[in-house]
């Protein structure tokens, strides 16, 4: 058993600090307080190969392990956590299941264009009556001939209004009577594929959220992931390792938050010393410390596992439980520590606080996410 | 080429250490128009070090036309002046000077050799060190003789880590002791020596050596290096400024006051201000007589750039700033409108 | 085919400096330690040398083993080779010292064109290293480009020369001082990380140069540290109190004693 990173891993932390504290650093704040998402941002990310962070070489990716993968998120987070967001699922539920249930065919037609973010990736599930209950979407894909027409709508749908290959759960019903679930990748420019308005969000506002509607789509079977009635499967697995990423967002947050709040109690002078020197403040710095680090433990041992091919869906929900959880409790914590200053939109604690709050719902809530550790517990894997 | 070992012996186990003798200054002359305020400031040291030592004072100059500039070093305390006078000295060349210079070095033994920590001193110090197989200590913040490593030994103070740190360094085994000193970091002197010798040396060197051709007439040069390091008086600012409107304005007070207008990495990140006027870590240290910091925090990577700075005001909202601790004033306030109010007694 | 080498150093990162008062020295636990800044300009100019002429682009640094790392940064940017210089001979090396040891290997590595330094050093900042293996190599050094192309063997530049600015040309080998935001350095991508991993890195030690007692760290550099101090500076603090007003009035009036007035500028602004 080994605590260090690797000097491989070392070097990814490093290099992916520096851009982002270079190059997110300065325009974060205006993400957030414009809602918007400067274009020029995917040409700078796609230039240090942040959308093929996994990606085989083949496909100019980066051919990083997961932990590599939890490091870059969670350091991009640390700085931006909209654009962590974007990455995480582009990367994790857009570009992965391409790789991993895609046909060579699929693989060729999408991820060189993914790996270079020319094309930005996305997972929707989510619709509006079908949220935790995942089997209770009511999209619907009916064959015509060899084809299918696709008719419904999803909502909150991440990088909803840049992304260009979506994947989308959906029902569907074959001539010869067949019906289930299948995962199927869509792209922007289907005819009768419409983005909806952005929706004004509390956090994460620099990553634009829309809903998408879907009228008379015509989808070729080609673009069907893995066989038709493998969509659930396929989509909860996905998330599986999605969860890995949005712990690391959480992560990155919570650190960010953490040492704002470390520089800020030692420089900061009350009843003349330091309120870092006050036990109240102190503890809370310690406990932040603590949750952190525990959080970044759980992360890197759910990658840990997904890279030596072991299930992983308990700690995966796990790792994303927690670190959402504590991310929402550092944050807050933070700005009580920086007193009136974290209340003011100057500094970006109160951000933090917002950007952390969602992790705690996407990609499966929280209560889910208990769901499942539960669920594979009573199942006997204690 | 040499292979080093033949001279390595001398700089190794410098056997007539005992030979070298009296205190050199490099006499640079400035644009071929005046010898270099820091040359003369060197001399007024050296003349101190001179007499602790009971040598010789002796000043180096190449120029063209150098006899002009003699009267103005025979006032500055020199026992003695070596120079050499060409049209080839018009501007420091590289191999010309350390050509010529090393022959003197070879030739008169000196003991101790200082230069102006200038773009023509530092290289010619530094080539000058090899060819000697000597050490050089570069940027000088001080200098005594002192009897604890060995005798009558050299100490320069030397700045580290940007400042942070000062080390000593001595030379004891190889001669000459050489160093490069800043502008400003001693005083000159005014003293006249009876009876200052002057030895003109005749300019010999064999052009086939120089190697870098220059394919047509040079231009006085248009882009300055820097004007950050040698400004008087230089007005920072940071990301308190909050917008490139009220950045601006710190361009407007330089216009009118003859300033320089410096900041942090933040301004360059907004692009509020070009890269080259970034000061600290990475950017230019500052060397100014007053500096003036508008909404900057004062991380440590700006802080290392200002220490030099004569006088630090720094003006900002936040109490707890950092920049204060290194400030002689404080001014807590808003930077955008204590900016306008000095504005507008200036504008007036 | 041009054969670039750029030189480069490991120090201590100062972000978050902190010095030991008793000793005066640097509290390396917990510092890490980076690429010298400026050395990354000089970095930026040989990868896009190579871009733009082809060739092969090697980085070479003189260090501690740890300063593996450094080389590991530079092939994830991008270089070709790398080569680290390490003995426990060659510590304390003061830049004579230093030079001395790249002039051996570069007389082992006999052929190259294009050698490349920055400006100088964070640690130690002496910037003599570049001047002093011009003369070792017996090549020109060219400092201050601020344009540049290559053609048959010929470097030709415009560059700053004293208070001239000029055009030269020069035939290689050359040494190459890069001045700090001449360019751009390149962020590393993640697709070099992996790649740099997977790459070989050269190592020379006392023994490989074949040679020289001269080349002896500590005991034979002409220059010796004896001692090192936290520099302290004092500072007033003087808080300016009084109404907005009183404030301006009070920094014009410090201002005017430091010799700070309006001066004439033709224009109002």
């Amino acid at each position: 058993m080994n605590f260090e990173l690797t000097e491989q891993q070392k070097l990814v932390r490093r290099s992916v600090r520096k851009f982002a504290e270079e190059v997110l650093a300065p325009v974060a704040p205006t993400f957030d307080r414009e809602a918007k998402y400067n274009g020029y941002i995917v040409k700078e990310l796609s230039k240090v190969n942040l959308f093929g962070i996994q990606l085989p070489e083949k496909y100019g990716g980066a051919d990083l392990d997961s932990i590599s993968y939890a490091i870059t998120i969670e350091e991009i987070s640390r700085i931006c956590a909209s654009t962590g967001l974007m990455l995480s699922v582009h990367n994790s539920v857009g570009a992965y299941p391409i790789y991993n249930w895609g046909t060579e065919e699929q693989k060729e037609r999408y991820l060189p264009d993914i790996a270079t973010g020319k094309k930005i990736s996305g997972f929707s599930w989510t619709e509006p009556n079908a949220g935790s209950d995942a089997q209770g979407i009511e999209c619907i894909m009916v064959q015509k001939g060899n084809d299918f027409v696709l008719n419904g709508s999803k909502i909150f749908v991440t990088n909803g209004a840049i992304g260009s290959v979506i994947l989308i759960g959906t029902r569907y019903k074959t001539n010869d009577g067949q019906n289930g679930i299948a995962t199927i990748i869509l792209e922007k420019d289907m005819e009768g594929y419409e983005i909806g308005q952005p929706e004004d969000k509390m956090g994460v506002r620099g990553n634009i959220t829309t809903s998408l509607y879907f009228n008379n789509i015509r989808v070729p079977k080609e673009n069907i992931l893995g066989s038709l009635n493998d969509g659930f499967r396929i989509a909860m697995q996905t998330l599986d390792v999605g969860r890995i990423g949005i712990a690391a967002q959480a992560l990155g947050i919570a650190q960010a938050a953490y040492e704002h709040s470390v520089e800020y109690s030692k420089g900061r002078i009350q009843f003349k010393r330091p309120i870092s020197q006050f036990q109240g403040i102190s503890f809370k710095l310690a406990e932040m410390s603590t949750k952190i680090d525990a959080a970044r433990l759980l992360i890197y041992r759910a990658a840990f596992m997904k890279d030596t091919k072991k299930r992983f869906s308990k700690e995966s929900a796990m790792c994303k439980y927690y670190a959402s959880k504590i991310a929402r409790q550092v944050t807050q914590e933070a700005i009580q520590i920086h007193g009136g200053y974290g209340y003011m939109k100057d500094l970006p604690l109160e951000r933090y606080y917002r950007d952390a709050k969602v992790t705690e719902i996407y990609e499966g809530t929280s209560e889910i996410m208990k769901l499942i550790i539960a669920q594979q517990i009573l199942r006997g894997n204690l | 080429m040499d292979r080093g070992y033949d001279l390595v012996r001398r700089w190794k186990k410098l056997s007539n250490i005992n030979e070298y003798r009296d205190v050199w200054v490099f006499t640079e002359i400035k644009d071929h128009v005046e010898v270099h305020e820091c040359a003369l400031q060197i001399l007024g040291k050296a003349r101190e070090i001179a007499d602790k030592l009971g040598q010789e004072l002796i000043s180096v100059v190449l120029a063209l036309d150098a006899e002009q500039y003699l009267p103005v070093i025979e006032e500055h305390g020199v026992d003695k002046i070596i120079y050499l006078n060409h049209q080839d000295l018009k501007h420091y060349h590289e191999r010309i000077f350390t050509d010529l210079v090393y022959d003197l070095i070879e030739k008169y033994k000196p003991s101790i050799f200082l230069f102006p920590s200038t773009e023509a001193g530092n290289a010619l110090a530094a080539r000058l060190a090899y060819r000697c197989r000597t050490g050089l200590v570069s940027d000088v913040l001080d200098l005594e003789l002192s009897d604890e490593f060995g005798n009558n030994l050299l100490i320069g103070d030397k700045p580290a880590y940007l400042g942070n740190i000062v080390a000593q360094i001595i030379c004891p085994n190889t001669r000459p002791q050489m160093c490069t000193v800043t502008m400003g970091t001693f005083q000159k002197t005014k003293m006249r020596k009876e009876n200052v010798e002057i030895m003109k040396i005749d300019y010999k060197f064999d052009k086939s050596k120089i190697k870098i051709k220059i394919l047509e007439a040079p231009t006085r040069k248009d882009k300055p290096s820097s004007t950050l390091s040698d400004a008087k008086f230089v007005i920072g600012g940071g990301h308190g400024l909050v917008s490139k409107e009220n950045f601006d304005k710190l361009f407007d007070l330089a216009k009118l006051t003859n300033g320089q207008v410096g900041g942090t990495r933040r301004p360059i990140l907004n692009g509020w201000m070009p890269e080259h006027l970034q000061i600290g870590i990475s950017g230019e240290s500052i060397f100014s007589d007053l500096y003036l910091a508008f909404g900057i925090s004062g991380a440590i990577q700006h802080l290392v750039g200002i220490t030099a700075s004569k006088i630090i005001i720094a003006i900002n909202k936040d109490p707890n700033a950092g920049i204060f601790k290194v400030a002689d004033y404080c001014v807590i306030g808003d930077a955008n409108e204590i900016l306008e109010g000095l504005l507008n007694y200036f504008r007036v | 085919m041009l054969k670039i080498f750029v030189l480069i150093k490991q120090v201590p990162s100062l972000h978050n400096l902190q010095i030991d008062k008793q000793t005066g020295t640097l509290i390396r636990e917990g510092v890490e330690n980076i690429i010298n800044p400026d050395d990354l300009y000089g970095l930026e100019l040989g990868l896009s040398l190579k871009e733009q002429y082809g060739g092969e682009i090697t980085a070479i640094t003189m260090g501690p083993p740890q300063a593996e790392f450094a080389l590991r940064e530079c092939l994830s940017m991008g270089v070709d080779k790398s080569l680290l210089i390490t003995d426990e001979q060659f510590a304390y090396s003061d830049t004579l010292q230093t030079t001395l040891v790249l002039k051996e290997t570069f007389h082992k590595i006999k052929d190259y064109d294009i050698i490349i330094t920055g400006s100088q050093t964070s640690d130690s900042s002496t910037g003599q290293i570049p001047f002093q293996l011009s003369e070792a190599l017996d090549i020109p050094l060219i400092t201050d480009i601020f344009t540049m192309e290559i053609e048959n063997n010929i470097f030709k530049c415009h560059r700053n020369f004293g208070h001239e600015s000029q055009n030269i040309s020069v035939e290689l080998p050359i040494l190459i001082r890069v001045r700090r935001h001449f360019n751009e350095p390149r962020h590393i991508s993640l697709s070099g990380i992996k790649r740099a991993f997977e790459k070989e890195i050269e190592f020379n030690d006392f023994n490989t140069f074949n040679c020289p007692e001269y080349l002896d760290g500590c005991n034979k550099s002409p220059t010796n540290v004896v001692k090192t101090e936290k520099i302290v500076i004092k500072r007033k603090n003087e808080i300016i109190e009084g109404n907005f007003n009183e404030k301006v009035q009070k920094l014009l009036k410090i201002m005017q004693e430091h010799g700070i007035e309006r001066i004439w500028t033709g224009d109002m602004i």
